[in-house]
């Protein structure tokens, strides 16, 4: 576990949900490494059947580095926002690690078949969409972060509502339009 | 890079739109169009984004999913991984020694799944697509073990998208979508006739690259017959046995039954269902095998036909979006008929009741493409006639047709015509009359048949003068005779024999009088038909009286505002038209416009017909720049409405080259040519009036562009393959020769343009009378001969005669009348008489300039007459800005090298040189 103990990042969330920025600045690190670890314990593994989605890591975090007892619901839903973001990072980083190849270069996807997984389900390159995301936080950042807690962090859209303090109509509007979006960005070829 | 508030105004707009059934969105898209281009296609694509995206991005990714790479085979590097399937992943790797760049696909056996079971199947895929080399199916490369003992094999990479995403992203229409389609079908039947079944037909498994090809893949779970069990069709194939997504599975697949090639044709059925109607047919929509099963065994039900399930409200799980070009009614009126038939057989529960193969399939696609009947419907002995009848009601080679369709063609015509049908209200009445029209149409056969007459076979034309002797013993039956004698007139004006056919709608005309029940509706047609058999033959006036009484029938009949009020006025128009009418014509098509689109709105495959007159009308009176708006606007409401390689697009496109090369926009021209060059000569001989004139007006271009020689070889072969043909007002030789005449002309053969522009002269005034337009052009044509043979006192008058048949058609400030002045001008110079010159080279140009149409070879010919003369003058400081812009008139049309150019220029050079 990195530096300071589960208490101390329980104190540093329930202080950032008060409103303390400071604590987020602290608490963001801990949570990326503890993500990071997690991952990358399931992304050395070589194949195996089961694989494990990031909800679940994120869920494992939670559990290691936060005193249940300590935090309500409310803290939860935050500690899942931040999670999100984390986990993109740390997603993100590995594909890049690895090479894989950048949107703007060799972009065009091959919809090789998969029975199981029809264009609308297979995985998006994630460096091409982590770009695009980052485009979509120029024209209106919630609605990037919206993408970030339903995708990386697997979030309900009333827990993202929650999240960010918003309707749930809302959230599911710009959810709605931020997919086709990067639907057609990503996987539509113009 | 989104701007904050653009995107805010889009997703403002797409929350409204995506909520509104399609129809109304389409509405509010093009109410859009006019304000925001951009912002409407920004819209549309990411709606349809929005129907295509289903569950993406809704599962969080898979961390496991990025494990490394496996250890690469030799030669090969992955690059990546691309797919995923069953019990192997498939890389993008290239090739690691430098022999070739190319870029392969990779598909690997996952590890520890080598069971002999799923290696089995693993080398059953390599040997099936070894076994088949087609365009349009994913090839094998090459084979083996990775260095971890993993078996894989290397395939073409396929950059594309699958076959219904591309089909939205490229917004493909009805037509586009068939073909493609049939592209498919002709790679699943090359896998049939390699006794492969495919087994698992459906988009994902087909790709389609950039430039429309399909790609068929994945024969992960194919079949491969053994030819020597049993002939293919009848094979049985053990069950499959990997879970499948069962929509677009034949029923017998999902239970477990025999499996033939049948079966693809029903997952090509469904797919062909997709693209059509934009989504899946209902009863494969939901989830669950177990319930399409249940549905599939318990239910009868066959699928609504896409044209019903195009307008049904949208609120169904999305599939990607029908083919957009067509508002739904009208979508559903393009699969109405042919296309329902077609998807229905096959997606029948039973294998027997499908196609018998992909061939037959495809056969009937291309039949529909090419209007000819399809082979779903031929039991219907009423619908093949009115097939024929659509496909043929504008060839004009009548005596071409075989025999059996003539008589097809003369009964059913009759049966089938809408109005009768519209009008019709006894069912029972009416089966009588048709049969009635059966017995005497076999009664003229029966005589025909050369076993009975013990001739040779009559031909086609000889069956219909005897059907039409014949009438005369339908005494007893004047309904029937009445019926006849209009289906007959109608053969009659389409063969162009106009005056049997004004013989027989006279004559159809008292039958109907005497009759008392008859409907009024049925007069209007006979009259409307008398009409233009009237003008046919240019009795101008008595074809007005005809149509004027026509239409003041309709009035009453069908009412003030209705459209057959509007296609009288249309047909008033035609002859407006033709007798240089310009203005009343142009009131009249402009006030048919305005009805059709408030009646039919303004996409209506009519309102395209109308544009086209229009354009037709503007060009007869040398409002070029309005021609080509009018058929750009044809041309794009017949394309939406009927798809891009329809005859009607076709004949719009081939009007729009027209206007851009009178426009001398000779460059933009070329590719409008050459599409409706390619779309005529599918449906036409080369012999045909309609490919005849794209030739000649490519024949036109070349001149234009300097290339005489080239147009005149072209204009010769053209001569040679038409026949020679009594002289009539579109009488084909005479267009060609009067391109001719200008080509020699060009050529500076002077003598052989004055004797090709004489006879057409001499045959227009015959055919045409001595006042009409046609006539006074080409009295115009032999002035400007005459100027050139510097023959200037013939010039003078001829031009004088031309000049005041110009100033009574068009009106003294026609602009049309600068050139012709000008030439007069010269004339005058060259006569001594430069007191009337100059005034007339003046006005010519005042004239030219006054002209919102600029006419880039007429602008300059008039500036270089001038300049010419003031040259001879030797008053040069006038001359030469004259002729500098006679040189820069040309430029915006004409290359440097052009003949047109070089002669300004040399003028230009003698006036600077003497100055």
């Amino acid at each position: 576990m990195p530096e300071g103990g589960e208490s101390d990042t329980t104190r540093l969330l329930i202080a950032w949900s008060q409103g303390d920025q400071q604590a987020l600045d602290r608490l963001m690190p801990r949570v990326y490494d503890e993500l990071r670890q997690i991952a990358l314990g399931y992304l050395r593994r070589e194949r195996e059947d089961h694989t494990l989605q990031t909800s679940a890591l994120i869920h494992e975090a939670f559990l290691r580095l936060i005193d249940q007892q300590q935090v309500s619901w409310r803290n939860r839903a935050h500690f899942l926002g931040i999670a999100a973001r984390m986990m993109r990072r740390v997603l993100v980083d590995h594909a890049r690690h690895q090479g894989y190849v950048k949107r703007g270069g060799d972009q065009v996807r091959v919809a090789l078949s998969d029975a199981n997984a029809p264009i609308a389900q297979r995985p998006p390159y994630l460096v091409a969409l982590d770009e695009a995301l980052q485009e979509l936080e120029q024209a209106d950042p919630q609605q990037a972060h919206i993408v970030e807690l339903r995708y990386f962090g697997g979030l309900t859209l009333e827990e993202i509502a929650t999240v960010l303090d918003v309707s749930v109509s809302s959230v599911t509007r710009k959810w709605r339009l931020a997919k086709a979006w990067l639907y057609r960005t990503l996987e539509q070829h113009a | 890079m989104i701007p904050a508030e653009q995107w805010q105004k889009i997703q403002q707009l797409f929350d409204e739109l995506v909520e509104l059934p399609p129809p109304a969105r389409r509405l509010e898209l093009e109410r859009l169009d006019g304000s925001d281009a951009p912002l409407r296609a920004e819209l549309e694509a990411l709606l349809a984004a929005n129907e295509l995206a289903g569950d993406y991005l809704e599962t969080p990714p898979n961390v496991a999913s990025e494990a490394p790479l496996p250890s690469s085979p030799e030669p090969y590097r992955l690059l990546r991984r691309i797919g995923r399937g069953g019990s192997s992943t498939v890389y993008l790797a290239d090739r690691a020694d430098d022999t070739y760049r190319k870029r392969v696909a990779i598909k690997i056996l996952e590890p520890g799944r080598a069971d002999s079971d799923l290696l089995r199947r693993f080398r059953n895929e390599r040997q099936i697509l070894a076994s088949l080399t087609h365009p349009y199916i994913a090839e094998l490369y090459d084979g083996g073990s990775t260095p971890d003992g993993l078996p894989y094999f290397v395939m073409e990479y396929i950059e594309g998208l699958p076959v219904d995403a591309y089909c939205v992203q490229y917004g493909l229409g009805v037509t586009d979508r068939l073909r493609l389609f049939g592209r498919i079908c002709e790679a699943v039947q090359h896998a049939h006739q390699s006794l492969v079944i495919h087994r698992d037909i459906k988009p994902s498994n087909i790709l389609v690259t950039e430039d429309g090809t399909p790609k068929l893949l994945d024969f992960g779970i194919a079949k491969l017959l053994n030819p020597e069990l049993a002939a293919p069709d009848l094979t049985p194939t053990v069950t499959w046995q990997r879970p499948l997504t069962p929509h677009y599975a034949s029923p017998e697949q999902i239970q477990g039954q025999l499996i033939t090639t049948r079966s693809d044709v029903y997952s090509l059925g469904v797919l062909l269902y997709l693209l059509l109607a934009g989504r899946l047919p209902e009863h494969r929509r939901h989830g669950e095998l177990e319930r399409v099963l249940t549905r599939e065994t318990l239910t009868r039900e066959t699928p609504r036909p896409p044209s019903l399930e195009v307008l049904q409200p949208a609120s169904d799980p999305p599939g990607p979006s029908c083919p957009l070009e067509l508002r739904p009614a009208a979508l559903s009126r393009r699969l109405a008929g042919d296309l329902d038939t077609i998807v229905l057989k096959t997606l029948r529960k039973e294998p027997g009741r499908r196609y018998g193969s992909v061939e037959e399939l495809g056969a009937d696609l291309r039949r529909h493409r090419e209007g000819r009947p399809v082979l779903a419907r031929r039991d219907s002995l009423t619908y093949r006639a009115a097939k024929f009848v659509r496909r043929n009601r504008l060839v004009v080679a009548v005596a071409s047709l075989s025999l059996a369709a003539l008589i097809t063609l003369s009964v059913f015509l009759a049966l089938q015509s809408e109005r009768w049908r519209r009008e019709r209200d006894q069912a029972r009445a009416e089966r009588d009359k048709s049969s009635q029209m059966l017995q005497f149409m076999q009664g003229v056969f029966s005589q025909a048949d050369p076993f009975t007459s013990g001739d040779a076979e009559p031909t086609a034309l000889e069956i219909l003068d005897r059907s039409v002797e014949a009438l005369e013993t339908l005494e007893e039956q004047p309904q029937v005779r009445l019926h006849l004698a209009l289906t007959f007139a109608q053969i009659f004006l389409e063969q162009g024999r106009l005056q049997r056919a004004e013989t027989l709608l006279r004559e159809a005309h008292s039958l109907h009088r005497d009759q008392p029940d008859a409907e009024p509706a049925l007069a209007t047609e006979i009259l409307g038909l008398l009409g233009i058999a009237l003008r046919k033959q240019g009795k101008f006036e008595a074809a007005e009286a005809t149509q004027q009484q026509a239409l003041a029938l309709r009035r009453e009949v069908f009412g003030e505002d209705s459209l057959e009020v509007g296609w009288t006025w249309n047909d008033l128009a035609v002859i407006y038209r033709h007798q240089g009418r310009y203005a009343e014509a142009e009131a009249l098509y402009l006030k048919f416009l305005e009805l059709q689109q408030r009646r039919l709105g303004a996409r209506d495959e009519a309102v395209g017909t109308t544009y086209n007159n229009l354009g037709t009308l503007y060009l007869s009176s040398f409002r070029y720049r309005e021609a080509e708006e009018a058929y750009r606007q044809a041309l794009d409401i017949r394309r939406r409405a009927l798809g891009a390689d329809h005859l009607y697009a076709a004949f719009s496109r081939a009007n729009l080259a027209l206007a851009l090369i009178q426009r001398r926009r000779l460059t933009r021209a070329a590719p409008h040519l050459e599409q409706s060059r390619e779309a005529l000569q599918n449906i036409f001989r080369a012999e045909h009036p309609e490919v005849l004139r794209v030739d000649l007006l490519e024949a036109q271009r070349l001149r234009l562009l300097g290339n005489a020689a080239e147009a005149e070889a072209r204009l010769r072969t053209l001569l040679d393959r038409v026949p020679a043909s009594p002289a009539s007002r579109n009488d084909p030789r005479s267009r060609i020769r009067w391109e001719l005449a200008f080509v020699h002309q060009q050529q500076g053969e002077l003598e052989a343009a004055e004797a090709l522009v004489r006879s057409i002269l001499d045959d227009r005034r015959r055919t045409l009378g001595e006042q009409h337009p046609q006539t006074v052009l080409a009295l115009d044509r032999l002035a400007e001969v005459k100027l050139h043979q510097r023959d200037w006192q013939q010039a003078l008058s001829l031009q004088q005669a031309a000049l005041e048949g110009l100033e009574r058609r068009f009106g003294a400030s026609h602009p049309r009348l600068a050139v012709s002045l000008s030439r007069l001008a010269t004339a005058h110079f060259e006569l001594g008489t430069w007191d009337q010159a100059e005034p007339l080279f003046r006005r010519a140009q005042q004239l030219a300039a006054g002209n919102p149409d600029r006419q880039p070879d007429a602008d300059s010919e008039i500036l270089a007459r001038h300049g010419e003369a003031l040259l001879s003058q030797q008053r040069f400081s006038e001359a030469e800005p004259l002729l500098q812009q006679s040189l820069e008139a040309l430029a915006p049309a004409f290359a440097g090298d052009h003949p047109l150019i070089q002669s300004r220029r040399a003028a230009l050079e003698r006036c600077r040189r003497s100055s």
